[in-house]
């Protein structure tokens, strides 16, 4: 990431310590095949991101981050998985994943091993070799396929919520400074917000037609 | 900002109109009135531009030039074009009893905050930006669906992950070009401050993230690999909104694309960048083409068939040429216009004769010869016969592919039309299924003055765009076309 030269060495560990610990969280998420798990993982996840926004707070002296972190932990540590809990109890098949479930995500940590060991290995010193980018692009791949190949919605929105994290991980280590791309990113939580109304609007007219005199 | 304010808020303004005064006023009379404030503005804008070339405004955060210009216009075309259809629905002037007042507020209250939203991607000088303003759109045009039973209900969640996944990896295109541009000192971040120090923006930083904003904006646009969102969508919607998501969102959406191109390009990375993008085109055409052969559902034709058009649009734009730029950019224009008439007109015949498909609502013409002439109009646009505009830049970029000093190049151009003549065929098909035969309904289809008026003036611009264009908007396209190819 951008650091200082002279202040960079303890946070930026912080910020590597961090980004691993978001790592392992994005390996267990995208292998979760239930709803519960996927939710307790992404709560992990976001719980790591808060740190890395914590540590980058602290390497680049960014004070705007720390709005950052307070959002990262209202929004992403309470309430998307809050949200994602109601939209699963909601969802009639929650806690069953669909066949192709297993082979999505299999293929996610595929994808996020691979890309992420070959971004570690680069030997190149700009972008592709900076060990928060790597990860954070790694986290959004297997975020999308976690939201492509999984059949339940509640998994899918954990996808798309695993894919916003990283893209937020992506931004704190590419462009800490940037306030607008930042907060932006974090209005990605919107649309897994606002996914819950489907089924609640299914679930209404499904109870339409249970009571309706016909049925 | 003197230009562009009247332009992004007479929108805004019409919605809290509409909102604030809909239970007196009539909600489609209000938003007429904001969609044509915006089109006169986007009009007005243009001419600006092309006079007196473009220009930054609110902080560098948006730049007013010649490629969003012509986008807005046609943007507010659609809008206006499906304001006036939906104004047109009450045909003795009163709203309409079978829509509750307040549904009515709101549908016209998101469709201008649409607008808006589409109008902000355009001028849009930063990607995040223009992916947050898309991100809106998705979520305003999510806020139209979710009734009309369970398979509306699941389309609502498709422009919300979609947008969703679309935007995410923008913004991480966002963050990379932040991070080139700041490597190489850069003034700001906004794309002209990254054009203003482009031959020393780290190449590999730049090349990821065209790839990730034409993966996470081509989504948003209905280019592949995230494109059979669209026409799913579309069945489940009204016409006008089937119209503005194929035809005015699209085309927002390929905006900031291009303006991603043209840095990769002024980086010295111009052939990868034609490549990639010529690459996409073809593969949206690849892709969408046999969904035109097989297809049987109204909607869905005009939906792919727009995905296929989109797709020969950054292809010939990727093409490297002035000449396909220039017709790329003509073809995007005028096919978006004749997308729009086919789809307010078909959503019209759909409504009288109850069919979705083709084959079912055969003999449109015989049933209603104006409206079946004006939908069968379209379709002829839409595979590009003459003596539409379509068949113009369609020769156009071909002549500019083969025109390519690039084998390459010409090689693909043959790709190209062999799937552009079997994109005419299938729609051909359909069509003349749709068109002609025997009528379903002897019942006389109604079809109101203004509706006439708009989707006429839709087909008039695409047929008189063939004959010639006028000056203003051929200097205009030639800018854009320039500022797309550096």
């Amino acid at each position: 990431m951008n650091a200082p030269q002279g202040s960079a060495s303890l946070s930026d560990a912080a910020f590597g310590a961090t980004a691993g610990a978001f790592l392992v969280a994005t390996l267990f998420a995208s292998a979760q095949r239930h709803a519960a798990g996927a939710i307790r993982t992404c709560r992990l996840q976001a719980l790591a991101l808060a740190a890395a926004a914590l540590a980058a707070m602290a390497t680049v002296r960014t004070w705007p981050l720390a709005l950052v972190v307070l959002l990262v932990v209202a929004g992403k540590v309470v309430l998307v998985p809050a949200l994602l809990a109601r939209h699963a109890a909601r969802t009639p098949t929650s806690g069953h994943d669909a066949p192709s479930g297993v082979a999505g995500g299999a293929l996610a940590a595929a994808a996020l091993a691979g890309v992420a060991l070959l971004a570690l290995v680069s030997p190149q010193a700009g972008v592709a070799g900076a060990p928060g980018a790597a990860i954070a692009l790694a986290s959004v791949l297997a975020g999308l396929l976690v939201l492509a190949l999984r059949g339940e919605e509640t998994l899918r929105l954990a996808g798309l919520g695993l894919a916003s994290n990283g893209a937020l991980l992506g931004a704190l280590a590419l462009a800490p400074h940037e306030t607008f791309l930042l907060v932006g990113t974090l209005l990605l939580d919107v649309p897994i917000a606002l996914a819950g109304r489907g089924p609640r609007v299914a679930g209404r007219e499904r109870a339409a037609d249970v009571s309706s005199p016909g049925a | 900002m003197a230009w562009l304010a009247p332009l992004l808020l007479a929108p805004l303004l019409a919605a809290i109109a509409v909102l604030a005064l809909g239970r007196t006023a009539w909600p489609a009379r209000l938003a007429l009135l904001g969609s044509g404030g915006t089109l006169a503005a986007a009009i007005a804008l243009a001419a600006r531009v092309e006079r007196g070339g473009a220009f930054p405004a609110a902080d560098g955060r948006l730049r007013a030039d010649a490629l969003g210009a012509v986008i807005a216009v046609l943007i507010a075309l659609v809008a206006f074009a499906g304001a006036i259809e939906r104004d047109a629905e009450r045909p003795d002037g009163a709203p309409r009893k079978d829509v509750a007042p307040g549904s009515a507020r709101r549908r016209e209250a998101l469709e201008l905050a649409l607008l808006a939203c589409l109008l902000a991607a355009s001028f849009a000088d930063s990607i995040a930006l223009a992916a947050l303003a898309l991100l809106g759109a998705m979520l305003l045009a999510a806020g139209r669906l979710g009734s009309g039973g369970p398979a509306a209900t699941a389309a609502t969640a498709r422009p919300l992950l979609v947008g969703g996944a679309g935007a995410t990896l923008a913004l991480f295109a966002a963050a990379l070009l932040a991070h080139a541009g700041n490597a190489a000192g850069a003034p700001d971040t906004n794309i002209s401050g990254l054009l203003a120090v482009a031959p020393r923006l780290d190449a590999s930083a730049i090349r990821a993230a065209f790839a990730l904003a034409l993966v996470g904006l081509g989504a948003l646009a209905g280019l592949v690999p995230l494109a059979a969102w669209l026409p799913e969508t579309s069945v489940h919607v009204d016409s006008t909104l089937a119209a503005t998501l194929s035809a005015g969102a699209a085309a927002a959406a390929f905006v900031p694309i291009l303006r991603v191109h043209a840095l990769v390009a002024a980086s010295g990375c111009a052939a990868w960048a034609d490549g990639a993008l010529a690459l996409a085109g073809l593969l949206a055409m690849l892709v969408a083409t046999p969904r035109i052969l097989v297809q049987d559902d109204a909607r869905r034709l005009l939906a792919w068939s727009g995905i296929a058009q989109l797709g020969f649009a950054a292809f010939s734009l990727g093409l490297g040429t002035p000449l396909a730029a220039f017709a790329g950019l003509l073809h995007l224009l005028l096919q978006s216009l004749a997308r729009t008439a086919a789809f307010l007109a078909g959503g019209r015949l759909q409504a009288g004769i109850d069919a979705a498909r083709p084959g079912h609502a055969g003999g449109a013409l015989a049933g209603s010869p104006a409206l079946g002439g004006a939908f069968a109009g379209a379709l002829v646009a839409l595979a590009g016969l003459p003596p539409a505009g379509t068949f113009v830049s369609q020769w156009l970029a071909l002549a500019g592919g083969f025109a390519s000093p690039l084998p390459l190049a010409r090689g693909a151009t043959v790709a190209a039309l062999v799937l552009l003549v079997a994109g005419f065929a299938g729609l051909s098909f359909h069509g003349v299924r749709a068109v002609l035969g025997s009528p379903r309904t002897t019942a006389r289809l109604a079809w109101p003055l203004r509706s006439r008026v708009a989707i006429g003036a839709l087909l008039a611009l695409v047929l008189l765009a063939g004959a010639g264009l006028p000056a203003a908007l051929s200097t205009l396209i030639e800018q854009a076309a320039r500022g797309v190819q550096p």
